[in-house]
């Protein structure tokens, strides 16, 4: 799951992405509106976080441009200003969620999974496949009822997978959801990960798509 | 001691009314006292008259049937009852015998001129006496009647006018209270208007036909609400922005804090503790700027004016930024034409000469030039800094005095509050500032501050 996040100040958005990263999400920050216009045009996101103080270009703007382009994405807005009438016009102006800061970093991941689940119209907030259940909130994974030892990074692509049920996950995008932990991205650590589930959850619950990437069956 | 307007009113009214109430008894007493005694005389007259027409033709029959012109009788005296005691007469016959007279009458002649009244003593009686004499029979009369009948009636006159006015007097205090409080009526539900009002109700208060005297006050109130308003909502705003502005670092403060938690990494640890770091300072700088704004925002200032060198402030200010200026390779120039010396606060001056030279490296690109200059122009001292970084359109720079505003250069850091502060100190020193273009398009700003005006102003200088 990649997410954008539009945030001026440096040191919240480096917080924001670091911790973001660090439960296992692909984040991308970028510091003005402008500069997000242009990774907005490149990149699917599935999320945008957005901060509306921005400068040059307000978030609110922002907001509008990218509901003008009939982009769906769901955009939680993250601001200082707190009235009804600010929240009014932030979700009235397109945003899906809103949140006033300061938040509390679990608060944020809660929403997100909560987008997430709407996103896959999925009703309960554990991911289920088969005998596998994994809960993105715990970070936990059981087998037949069993709790399961993974990794994070194991938990990472597990999830993602699950997330994206049916459908192939790329290489690239999973070495983009490990990247947060500074490790060296070589061509074969995907791989490592998912030779190490598959060993877990049994040789067929990963299938190999060449050319497109992994998927759950 | 609280006076009581009504009371005050009622006090005068009353005090002015008895004043004119004894007065006009007094006149009435002497008035009618007078009227009374020309009644009582003409009274005096026509008795005297009826006792003499009655006394001649007595009296004659009597002394013609005896052919005599004397009444000679022994103890031949005619005592009649007066029918109206407060009068008296006497009968005398011209050989000086008293022929007739009242019960209430002395025996000796009342004294008397013929033809007059006399007011005289009798004994210890006081009469007052009219005297009527015969020319044919030489008989006269004398009528006298007691001065204290006479006083006794004038004063039953007097008291009886007094007595309706004394009547009068309360009703007409009473109707005065009652009008009083009715004059006041406005006043009072002004008073409730007001009373009844929420503390953050500023509307303004009216009455209906309220009175010509009244509306002063009513104006001088709302003039009074509309200016709390406007400082109630400034308050308000501040504040409003100042919580704005605390939240940002303050999520950031919270989030880095996750991150330091959560990493496993070392690196990725050290990095969140060094932005956590770097909000604490932000947020430090914030509060103290807030709370030098509080303390210069109020109308009660407390600056410590001293004479103060604006050149030797300007290197102080200049050699602790030199650091700043050098890490960006940004070069810091300074010209003194001349040094004026200020009578002003110390610290105040130090902040405006920082304020402006730090907005000026901050915002002038890497390998830019700031240049400060010092200098004395038609009784003011000025500050002038030039940089070269990208200046601010002419229509932002109105609002550069806004709080909290940075036209849109976040990324140089500062939180919107170095400009207010700036402009609030020169305010006090009844200085200006001026926003312009520098020559090659980066931001001038010019700081004019008053010369003291006992002549100590500044002297040519031959630094530079």
């Amino acid at each position: 799951m990649r997410i954008l996040v539009v945030e001026d100040d440096e040191a919240l958005g480096n917080g924001v992405q670091t911790w973001l990263r660090l439960k296992g999400y692909s984040v991308d920050l970028f510091r003005d509106g402008h500069a997000a216009q242009q990774a907005l045009k490149a990149v699917a996101y599935r999320l945008v976080i957005l901060d509306l103080g921005l400068p040059t270009m307000d978030g609110l703007t922002l907001l509008r441009w990218i509901r003008d382009r009939a982009d769906l994405t769901p955009v939680m807005v993250i601001t200082a200003r707190d009235t009804l009438k600010d929240r009014l016009r932030g979700l009235d102006g397109g945003a899906d969620d809103y949140l006033v800061k300061p938040f509390e970093m679990e608060e944020l991941a809660a929403r997100i999974r909560a987008l997430e689940r709407r996103l896959n119209q999925r009703a309960s907030p554990l991911l289920c496949h088969g005998p596998v259940v994994l809960d993105p909130a715990a970070m936990t994974v059981a087998l037949d009822g069993a709790k399961l030892n993974v990794s994070r990074r194991e938990f990472v692509v597990l999830r993602e997978l699950l997330e994206n049920k049916g459908k192939p996950v790329s290489r690239d995008q999973l070495d983009h959801l490990l990247y947060a932990w500074g490790e060296e991205v070589e061509s074969n650590t995907v791989s490592v990960h998912i030779h190490n589930l598959r060993k877990k959850l049994g040789e067929n619950f990963i299938v190999t798509r060449r050319g497109f990437g992994y998927l759950v069956v | 001691m609280h006076v009581s307007l009504r009371r005050r009113f009622l006090t005068v009214m009353l005090s002015v009314f008895s004043m004119a109430w004894i007065a006009a008894t007094a006149g009435i007493y002497l008035d009618s006292f007078h009227e009374t005694a020309e009644l009582l005389d003409a009274e005096l007259r026509r008795t005297a008259s009826v006792v003499m027409g009655m006394s001649l033709h007595e009296l004659e029959e009597e002394l013609l049937s005896r052919g005599t012109r004397t009444l000679d009788i022994a103890g031949y005296e005619n005592v009649v009852t007066s029918a109206e005691a407060k009068i008296a007469f006497q009968v005398w016959l011209a050989n000086g015998q008293l022929a007739v007279r009242t019960d209430n009458a002395p025996l000796t002649p009342l004294p008397s001129t013929t033809g007059g009244f006399v007011d005289s003593a009798v004994g210890n009686e006081y009469w007052r006496v009219y005297a009527l004499v015969d020319a044919r029979t030489g008989i006269t009369v004398r009528v006298g009647e007691h001065e204290s009948v006479r006083h006794k009636m004038s004063s039953d006159v007097a008291f009886r006018t007094v007595l309706s006015l004394m009547v009068i007097v309360p009703i007409i205090g009473l109707m005065t209270w009652i009008g009083v409080g009715r004059a006041m009526e406005p006043l009072g539900r002004l008073t409730d208007q007001v009373a009844r009002r929420q503390p953050h109700d500023f509307s303004a208060v009216g009455l209906k036909g309220s009175p010509r005297e009244i509306e002063p006050l009513i104006n001088a109130l709302n003039r009074l609400f509309t200016c709390l308003k406007l400082a109630f909502e400034n308050t308000r705003r501040f504040t409003a922005d100042a919580a704005h502005e605390l939240r940002t670092p303050l999520s950031a403060m919270a989030v880095q804090t996750d991150v330091a938690i959560l990493a496993t990494d070392e690196e990725v640890r050290a990095t969140a503790l060094n932005y956590l770091k770097k909000s604490i300072r932000d947020m430090t700088q914030l509060v103290h700027q807030l709370l030098t704004l509080a303390r210069w925002d109020g109308n009660v200032i407390d600056l410590h004016r001293c004479l103060l060198n604006l050149a030797e402030t300007v290197h102080a200010v200049v050699s602790k930024l030199e650091d700043q200026a050098r890490a960006r390779d940004i070069r810091l120039t300074v010209t003194v034409s001349a040094e004026p010396l200020l009578l002003a606060d110390e610290t105040a001056i130090h902040l405006v000469v920082r304020n402006l030279l730090d907005n000026a490296i901050r915002y002038t690109p890497v390998g830019g030039q700031v240049s400060v200059e010092v200098n004395v122009v038609a009784g003011y001292a000025t500050l002038h800094v030039a940089d070269t970084g990208p200046g601010i359109a002419p229509e932002q720079r109105e609002r550069l005095f806004q709080r909290f505003y940075r036209a849109g250069r976040s990324d140089g850091g500062g939180s919107g509050l170095g400009l207010s502060i700036t402009q609030r100190c020169i305010e006090l020193h009844q200085g200006t500032i001026e926003i312009d273009s520098a020559d090659g398009g980066g931001l001038a700003v010019t700081v004019y501050l008053p010369l003291p005006k006992t002549g100590i102003g500044g002297r040519p200088s031959a630094k530079s």
